[in-house]
């Protein structure tokens, strides 16, 4: 995505409020109040302001947002993948949905793992790119292999099945896809970006 | 972000079959005499909650992603929450035929053309739904969720119109439900292609109708 493409982009998933109403803070479910502060624990973020709006709007649906969260904590915080790998895959899936919200907030966790500033760029360009080990090369390759074909490709599986165990393996397309369905939420449903965050301009 | 399939897609069913079934699954499922422990208490627990009491055959299907019990745990309470959402069952089922045609993908497809039945879908619409939003025949409301998971597959997102029609009809809950249900079976499309699932003995997969 060129400057224009990412201006038409954001324009189209961030260029209006949102589209359901974000609940006002007496609103909320004790149930809720206590997921978020779940997640930001996971996420390292001790007071879980800057993930407050999408909270309330998801707050609408307490129920569903509980499971849907509790996915994220299974991969996010107890996983298989090496968190580094796991924020690869992560960030080429926000890059190929053109996901502002989801891309930004995983460059920044990816920056704080000590991915540097060169890997972010080569996450843009992808798989085709020079630089990668083997075995990253075809993590970013099995990302764009889901999105475009639905499905890992052979060559791409057994590099990955020479590192990864089962345990693994099973976890990458659960991955994907679950970040697929965060990109898909949240470009639905207008998510504004967190205050100090940039978007697909993030780096 | 890619292109947006909103008609008949170019695809010969025989060969996606074979490139997504064909070889067999790339993971073992664990084998039923040997499905003990954590894997099988996971597979109790869900199938209690939906009423199941006879725990003798589990689904290769479970067998195989109970080599990651928890993450399974997590997937299936999803489902189960979903399954018993605020969208109406037939409306959701119309969207599941749609994702998993626009997936190619047979496991999911044929499992719910036979799920879809059941919650009122046609025979007739089954058909429609592999032509799309832009086939003739579709009730402005069923063609808008045929149009957002269009959209939502091939553009990780939901257009105005069609959203402005959805909530004509549809309340906050069911909106915000929508496009989790269609992240939901994407997901799930994803494992199944990827570990090459082996269809069900009444699962015929994309011919099925």
């Amino acid at each position: 995505m060129n400057d224009e493409q990412i201006a038409a982009r954001e324009a189209e998933v961030l260029g209006a409020p949102p589209r359901v109403r974000p609940l006002a803070p007496e609103e909320l479910s004790p149930e809720v109040a206590e997921l978020a502060r779940e997640i930001g624990n996971v996420l390292g973020i001790p007071e879980p302001e800057d993930l407050a709006i999408w909270f309330k709007i998801m707050a609408h649906h307490p129920g569903l947002y509980r499971r849907h969260l509790e996915v994220g904590i299974e991969l996010l915080g107890r996983g298989a993948l090496p968190p580094v790998e796991r924020e690869l895959a992560i960030m080429r899936t926000g890059w190929l949905c053109g996901a502002p919200y989801e891309w930004s907030e995983h460059v920044a966790i990816a920056r704080k793992l000590g991915v540097d500033a060169a890997t972010i760029e080569r996450v843009i360009v992808g798989s085709a790119a020079p630089g990668w080990s083997e075995h990253e090369r075809a993590l970013i390759r099995a990302v764009e292999e889901l999105l475009a074909d639905k499905m890992i490709g052979d060559a791409t599986w057994e590099v990955l099945a020479r590192s990864w165990n089962e345990r693994q393996l099973i976890e990458l397309p659960t991955l994907v896809g679950q970040y697929v369905a965060v990109a898909m939420m949240q470009n639905s449903l207008r998510l504004p970006l967190s205050h100090d965050r940039h978007g697909l301009r993030q780096r | 972000m890619g292109k947006i399939e909103r008609g008949d897609i170019d695809v010969d069913i025989a060969a996606r079959q074979r490139q997504v079934v064909g070889n067999g699954p790339r993971i073992a499922p664990i084998p039923q005499d040997q499905f003990v422990g954590e894997p099988l208490q996971v597979c109790i627990d869900i199938r209690e909650s939906i009423g199941v009491t006879d725990h003798s055959f589990i689904p290769e299907y479970m067998r195989t992603l109970g080599k990651h019990p928890k993450l399974l745990r997590r997937q299936m309470e999803t489902g189960m929450t979903i399954f018993t959402g605020t969208i109406p069952p037939r409306e959701r089922e119309l969207a599941i035929l749609r994702i998993g045609w626009l997936m190619r993908a047979p496991y999911e497809w044929g499992e719910h053309v036979d799920i879809s039945k059941r919650y009122g879908v046609t025979a007739e619409e089954v058909e429609r739904a592999t032509h799309g939003s832009s086939a003739p025949g579709w009730s402005e409301h069923d063609r808008a969720i045929i149009a957002a998971v269009e959209e939502l597959i091939g553009d990780q997102a939901i257009a105005e119109e069609t959203w402005n029609t959805l909530a004509r009809t549809w309340n906050e809950q069911q909106l915000i439900e929508f496009p989790t249900i269609v992240g939901q079976y994407v997901a799930t499309a994803y494992v199944q292609n990827t570990l090459r699932m082996r269809l069900a003995s009444d699962n015929p997969g994309l011919s099925f109708r």
